[in-house]
């Protein structure tokens, strides 16, 4: 089961998303893949989630303009068209299974460019896995929550959230600094 | 015997800023214990024990395990409260009609536990499980400004789980690390030819602060010039 609304957004995304690659359109491709972030906090589905991390994955690897001398990259342009059409149209049908197949088809074909780029993505998928993560729990939801989201532990994902903006935010502050460190002094005994 | 409870966020916040050797002395000065759950275990020493990346890091909590500063809890009793508070906590911000999950298990784990030990304290770097306890309508205005949202509050639900947490006090290790610093066992980072040079006071608690924060202890960077000038430093 998909929600209509997951279902409307994921579409939208796709179809941009096939747009912006095919005019090489790269801050557009990048905007589609903070699309679904706030569907993946509130209903924290699987389609909002991965969508937004292969989307970004595509983005990183797109600007890389060094690929594009690899010998398979003219391939892996072609692939990836395919598979994009084709997961607009068993979305669109609500062919969960097969949609899901598309998109890791795409993950997929991007290691086979070379080998080089096959090391490469194993890390930013990793990185783009902890970002995705990191903008959820700046929406509101807790590390762990986040974290387990994106299938990551917390070791990984709070140091990344640390360097991020999100607890200089003025709704973080829920006790004065005077009151915490009284107490604490308190309970150590500390005068 | 009375308790601190810990959250694997505050855990591994020190022990990855290798600040984690001051549990040694704050436990002989606090004169209780220093409490986790089955569940932070598992975060903090049982998985990353499989992995390559954060092994040391597993090794040196269990360590402090080992030696008994830091006590393992797991009480048959708790899995109900614990069942309880999540359900509850996960219910009351409810977003285009759908409840918003925002706490995990382990969170709500350790939160039980300090319930149950009646713990002073509830020592904790999560942002969203420490604005649930202090000041929930911070948390749900948050949640709007960063979802453009309007987010309803389930008040049953939130009165239920405020009763069940009203004496649970939040601690971050931010001022663990402030009130190591009072007692001077950071003295130990200023002491070249062992002398305490007190010039470097100020960066030191600065330093450690900072350290603290980027490794995701939810602290804002006003609160750590209010600590600063409440420790007698000016801005």
């Amino acid at each position: 089961m998909i929600r209509p609304i997951v279902k409307k957004d994921i579409l939208s995304v796709l179809k941009n998303s096939f747009t912006a690659i095919k005019h090489n359109d790269l801050p557009k491709l990048r905007e589609e893949s903070f699309h679904t972030v706030h569907n993946s906090s509130i209903y924290q589905d699987e389609y909002s989630i991965s969508i937004s991390v292969v989307i970004y994955a595509l983005y990183k690897v797109l600007e890389k303009e060094g690929y594009k001398e690899y010998n398979n990259w003219n391939k892996f342009k072609s692939s990836l068209t395919v598979e994009l059409k084709r997961s607009i149209h068993y979305l669109i049908r609500e062919d969960l299974k097969n949609y899901s197949v598309s998109l890791k088809k795409i993950i997929s074909n991007l290691t086979k460019i070379d080998k080089d780029v096959s090391y490469y993505i194993n890390d930013l998928m990793e990185s783009t896995r902890v970002k995705k993560a990191s903008s959820i729990h700046k929406h509101g939801v807790s590390v762990g929550k986040a974290a387990e989201l994106l299938g990551l532990t917390k070791w990984e994902l709070m140091p990344y959230s640390g360097q991020t903006k999100s607890y200089d935010d003025k709704f973080n502050i829920s006790k004065t600094v005077k009151d915490r460190i009284l107490f604490v002094r308190g309970i150590f005994g500390v005068k | 015997m009375k308790s601190i409870a810990i959250d694997s966020g505050t855990i591994i916040s020190m022990v990855t800023n290798n600040l984690f050797w001051v549990f040694k002395h704050l436990v002989k000065q606090y004169k209780g214990e220093f409490i986790i759950s089955k569940s932070v275990y598992d975060e903090i020493v049982s998985y990353p024990l499989t992995t390559k990346r954060f092994k040391l890091e597993a090794v040196m909590v269990n360590d402090y395990i080992l030696e008994g500063i830091i006590k393992v809890e797991d009480p048959k009793e708790l899995g109900n409260l614990s069942n309880e508070l999540l359900e509850l906590a996960n219910d009351i911000f409810l977003v285009k009609g759908e409840p918003m999950k925002i706490l995990h298990k382990a969170e709500v784990d350790v939160l039980a536990l300090a319930i149950h030990l009646k713990s002073d304290a509830l020592l904790t770097d999560e942002r969203a499980l420490r604005l649930l306890i202090e000041n929930p309508i911070k948390l749900q205005k948050l949640m709007e400004n960063k979802l453009h949202t309007k987010i309803i509050l389930n008040k049953g639900k939130l009165d239920v789980f405020q009763e069940l947490t009203k004496n649970i006090n939040v601690i971050r290790s931010t001022e663990i690390i402030t009130i190591a610093y009072e007692l001077g066992l950071l003295n130990r980072y200023i002491t070249a030819k062992k002398i305490v040079h007190t010039k470097y006071k100020k960066l030191l608690l600065e330093g450690a602060l900072w350290a603290l924060k980027l490794k995701g202890c939810s602290i804002s960077e006003e609160e750590i010039k209010e600590i600063i000038k409440f420790e007698g430093f000016g801005a």
